[in-house]
């Protein structure tokens, strides 16, 4: 086939590719696109099947039957978990602008530059190769076409190179426009996805081609190659096959999903919608069926119809060239074209951006240049990724020439999987354990890759190097156990297998043991709260919080200088709307605007560098969320606080409360005391009347008759008395108001007491010819209570008693088990019901048949109702059931 | 002319006694009641000049029964004069707003009681 046609046919094809991409870009804001978003997400997605799965694959089956699955199969079955993390993996990216895998290791780790870096140049060196076996399948089949010998050719004579710059070309118009990376490169999805269906119906077409007209149907190939004896080892698994290596590589594929930088681009970084995820996890392993759909029936033909010995990766371009099928040889090179092409311009994308952001402008950023070149500094940033292109092209490029050749597709994809599969402990515990912290990412992603590369890349290089040849027959040092094939001893496994393994083990184990063991700073704790919590969080506004002063026209600055003036007036003022922020110039800015400025500015040249610029421009240190965190809690005490002291006031209060109503009753009291006064008052001036009156009269009259004189002297005299009388009973009632009465108990017979007051009052009562009579128990009953005033108060009522009776006083002494009892009883008129309550008041006098006045100063049994209760003891009074009344007092045994 | 009619009301019999005494020596014609009941149903018929009245008796006080003196058409006449140890200015202002025409304090002086009724008439 003339190169004149393949050249024709790769023009029209690029073409073809240029117009879609400029009509979606031009479509993308619209509706309209040319097929379903959220289809195109899908088969982007397919941008996994690179060369590897067009030619290499076929290759892989001619050698080791279904071997060439588990790369499909891991990601099949585990496409539902995949799904689950790119969900939570894009909602974090959208809420943090992160645009890169390592950009996203970075920020989860605290942002960490350093990070950034070692996971830019670990990606640089595990795609590099994988970039370059696809040109070389752009190579390889271009020369089967053109029949066109690999021999010495120079530069300008070696298509691959033009392609090279082709492609270079592309990325840099499609890829490269703006600065901001978060920018959906539309035009590029577009043209991917349309490249995804160019692959299959590809594939498709040859392999119906091959099974239904070169040969019978599918059934036919293989009772053919059951016939040949030489095949029919063939369908017995492969010994190195084993379920164990199976197992390896599903896993490493299933992660290879995600963290493939051009899978990170396509389906986390270009995706719009997180719904597109859920259709993608079916669509995608039905486009994984369909292109795999006739891998092994093409191997097994090609082994039939070919002899062996030749070039197995390169059956399908083949078949239809041995049978003269010129159109059907450009539609498969066009297959493996757009499956090359979609991957390289992908990856190319993803690592610019990588190296860009993580690489270049931390280094910028830190050194003199970007004084003096403030202005222009989104410029340089786009001008480095452009020529970042060409560099990496061209290091693909070399290394295609050098290495590539002698290497088979799968083996070097594989151990491009393996070098990604490093970053899985980073990302995938990261985004779901909060302990995993930076030391453990730095350290087992670095012992992850050196494992890698001892095992896997080690053995790959084909260098006659004798130290090399001594490494990889008796290990380092000669250590046998040191065999990058088989360490410690491990054998059962093939070389990729083993190097999986041992890869991914140690890096496991160790991020585990450095997470529980190491602790993490407060911005590495900030993070991972944001991360880990980003299903739950739909404020994303929880960033750390810049304290200190930050002018709004600073930020602007910086803003404008990585994107543009109108960019950061149309995403500041649309910001501002949102959250009802005012925004001037000369003012400090909200914290809020800080925040969003640094995102996007992450969004621009990674989140590291997007902090140092904003902490430039600001005054003070970043307070991370956890100091947030203790200010509240310090203002939560100050709450606790503040409950306590109303809850003192609240007693405070009650307290005074009870105070006043004390008050209130020791006003009452000393109401009382006036009333006392008043009272006392006139009951004093009432003798006191009489004595000056009569007093007067004698005086004044001496011409009165002498008995008469006599008399009111006589009245004088017993007034005066009266009197005195009154003013002891007063001063003594005062005692015992005011409490300064004491008792001074002691024991003594209650029975002998009352003996003797009935004998003092005797000559009294026999005077009134009364009869005394007393009733008591025998024994001797010891009290314990003060004498004198117990005397004082049956005193009293037997006094009273005498006054009122009229034959019989009975004194009853009875003792129960608690307290000892005495009644006075007498034969009077009795206590007037209405009156019963007043008797033990002050003054009260009641008034008895006899005309005379009252003797007594009316407080005694007052007095006796208090000696009773300093007793802690009762007095009352009954009236009899017959005639007169009973006084009854009764005072504790025992105190 | 007949001599001045006085009714004395105290609960105290040596008050009374003294009063008694002194009225009658000074030319009133003198009747004595120890209780409110008792002055009731004297006043009415003894119709007096002057009522003499203690306030703290024991069944009704001199208030009721100076009230008693003013709304009867009969006692017009009569005037009250109130005899007391109750002697704040509050107590002096209600006897007096009562209706009474003098107000004497115990303990007195029987000089001057005498001299003060006197004027009244």
């Amino acid at each position: 086939m003339s190169k004149l046609l393949i050249i024709i046919g790769l023009v029209v094809y690029l073409a073809i590719l240029f117009i879609i991409a400029t009509i979606a870009e031009r479509r993308r804001h619209t509706e309209k696109s040319l097929l379903p978003k959220s289809l195109i997400y899908a088969l982007s997605l397919a941008v996994y099947c690179t060369a590897w799965t067009f030619y290499g694959s076929i290759g892989n089956a001619s050698k080791t039957g279904l071997g060439f699955l588990p790369v499909y199969l891991g990601p099949t079955i585990f496409m539902p978990l995949i799904g689950i993390v790119l969900i939570k993996i894009i909602k974090i990216c959208k809420s943090q602008r992160i645009t890169s895998i390592a950009d996203f290791i970075s920020s989860r780790y605290g942002k960490n530059i350093s990070l950034g870096v070692i996971v830019s140049v670990f990606c640089i060196l595990g795609i590099v190769p994988y970039i370059a076996i696809q040109l070389k399948a752009i190579s390889a089949t271009v020369n089967l076409l053109t029949q066109y010998a690999d021999t010495q050719h120079t530069l300008f004579t070696d298509t691959t190179f033009y392609i090279a710059i082709g492609l270079a070309f592309f990325i840099i118009l499609y890829g490269i426009k703006n600065i901001d990376t978060t920018e959906r490169h539309t035009g590029v999805v577009t043209v991917i996805a349309f490249e995804a269906i160019i692959k299959l119906i590809a594939f498709l077409v040859i392999g119906i081609y091959i099974c239904y007209f070169l040969f019978n149907n599918v059934t036919d190939i293989f009772s053919h190659a059951i016939s040949a004896k030489n095949l029919k080892n063939y369908f017995v698994l492969h010994e190195k096959t084993s379920p164990i290596s199976w197992f390896l590589i599903s896993v490493v594929s299933g992660l290879a999903i995600i963290l493939l930088p051009r899978q990170f681009q396509v389906g986390v970084v270009e995706n719009t919608n997180e719904q597109h995820v859920k259709k993608a996890i079916w669509i995608f392993p039905l486009y994984l069926f369909l292109i795999n759909l006739f891998v092994l029936p093409i191997a097994v033909a090609g082994l039939l119809y070919f002899p062996s010995g030749m070039d197995m990766d390169m059956l399908l371009l083949q078949f239809p060239l041995q049978n003269q099928s010129n159109i059907l040889a450009l539609i498969v090179f066009i297959g493996g074209f757009s499956a090359a092409t979609g991957m390289v311009i992908v990856e190319v994308i993803a690592l610019t951006t990588m190296i860009s952001n993580n690489i270049i402008v931390p280094v910028l950023l830190s050194s003199r240049f970007m004084d003096s070149n403030k202005n222009s500094i989104g410029k340089i940033i786009l001008n480095s990724r452009r020529i970042g292109v060409f560099i990496l092209i061209l290091l693909a490029y070399l290394f295609e020439k050098s290495v590539a050749e002698k290497n088979s597709l799968v083996s070097i994809g594989l151990i491009s999987f393996a070098a990604v599969a490093q970053f899985a402990p980073a990302v995938i515990l990261g985004i779901y354990w909060k302990m995993a912290n930076r030391k453990a990412a730095v350290s087992s992603i670095i012992i992850g890759f050196s494992i890698w590369f001892y095992t896997l890349v080690l053995p790959s290089i084909n260098n006659e190097n004798v130290l090399l040849q001594s490494i990889l027959d008796h290990g380092l040092f000669s250590i046998e156990l040191l065999k990058p094939t088989a360490l410690l001893g491990l054998n059962i496994l093939d070389p990729i297998s083993h190097g999986i393994f041992w890869s991914l083990l140690f890096n496991l184990v160790s991020f585990i043991f450095i997470s529980l063991y190491t602790t993490a700073n407060e911005e590495e704790k900030h993070q991972a709260i944001l991360f880990v919590h980003a299903d739950k969080e739909e404020d994303t506004d929880k960033s750390s919080i810049w304290k200190g002063i930050t002018y709004l026209k600073d930020i602007q600055q910086v803003l404008n200088n990585f994107v543009g003036e109108q960019r950061t007036k149309l995403l500041l003022e649309g910001y501002a709307s949102r959250h009802t922020i005012s925004l001037v110039s000369e003012h400090e800015a909200d914290a809020r605007i800080v925040s969003f400025a640094e995102r996007v500015l992450g969004g621009v040249i990674g989140s590291a560098s997007a902090r140092l610029m904003v902490s430039s421009v600001t005054k003070d240190e970043k307070i991370s969320f956890y100091e947030v965190l203790d200010i509240v809690k310090e203002s939560q005490q100050i709450i606790e606080l503040n409950k306590e002291l109303r809850k003192k006031s609240l007693e405070l209060s009650k307290a005074t409360n009870e105070l006043s109503q004390l008050n209130d009753q020791l006003k009452s009291i000393d109401e009382l005391k006036n009333e006392f006064l008043a009272t006392v008052t006139h009951e004093l001036r009432t003798p006191l009347t009489s004595i000056r009156a009569l007093s007067e009269i004698v005086y004044d009259n001496p011409e009165m008759e002498e008995e008469q004189k006599q008399e009111y002297l006589q009245i004088i005299i017993k007034e005066t008395e009266k009197l005195s009388h009154l003013i002891t009973q007063v001063l003594n009632l005062e005692k015992y108001e005011s409490g300064r009465q004491k008792i001074y108990p002691t024991s003594f017979d209650i029975k002998t007491l009352i003996e003797e007051i009935i004998e003092s009052l005797q000559t009294l009562a026999l005077e009134q010819k009364l009869e005394i009579k007393l009733n008591c128990p025998n024994s001797i009953l010891l009290v314990h209570a003060d004498k004198d005033l117990i005397r004082q108060v049956v005193y009293n009522l037997l006094s009273n008693a005498i006054k009122f009776s009229s034959s019989t006083i009975e004194i009853f002494i009875r003792s129960t088990l608690y307290d000892l009892e005495i009644t006075v009883k007498d034969d009077g008129n009795g206590i007037d019901e209405n009156s019963k309550h007043l008797l033990f008041d002050k003054f009260y006098q009641s008034k008895s048949n006899q005309l005379q006045k009252p003797v007594g100063s009316g407080l005694g049994l007052a007095i006796c109702k208090k000696i009773i209760e300093l007793h802690n003891g009762k007095i009352r009074v009954e009236n009899n059931e017959g005639k007169g009344a009973s006084f009854i007092f009764a005072i504790p045994l025992i105190h | 002319m007949a001599d001045p009619k006085i009714l004395v009301v105290d609960d105290d019999p040596f008050i009374l006694m003294s009063l008694e005494f002194l009225m009658k020596k000074n030319g009133f014609n003198v009747l004595v009641a120890r209780n409110g009941l008792e002055a009731k149903q004297i006043v009415k018929e003894f119709l007096p000049d002057i009522v003499l009245l203690d306030i703290m008796m024991p069944d009704v006080n001199g208030y009721e029964i100076c009230k008693y003196i003013k709304s009867t058409k009969k006692l017009e006449h009569s005037k009250v004069v109130f005899l007391s140890a109750k002697s704040t200015e509050a107590d002096i202002q209600k006897g007096l707003e009562l209706g009474a025409s003098l107000y004497i304090s115990k303990p007195f002086s029987t000089r001057t009681i005498v001299k003060q009724l006197k004027e009244l008439l």
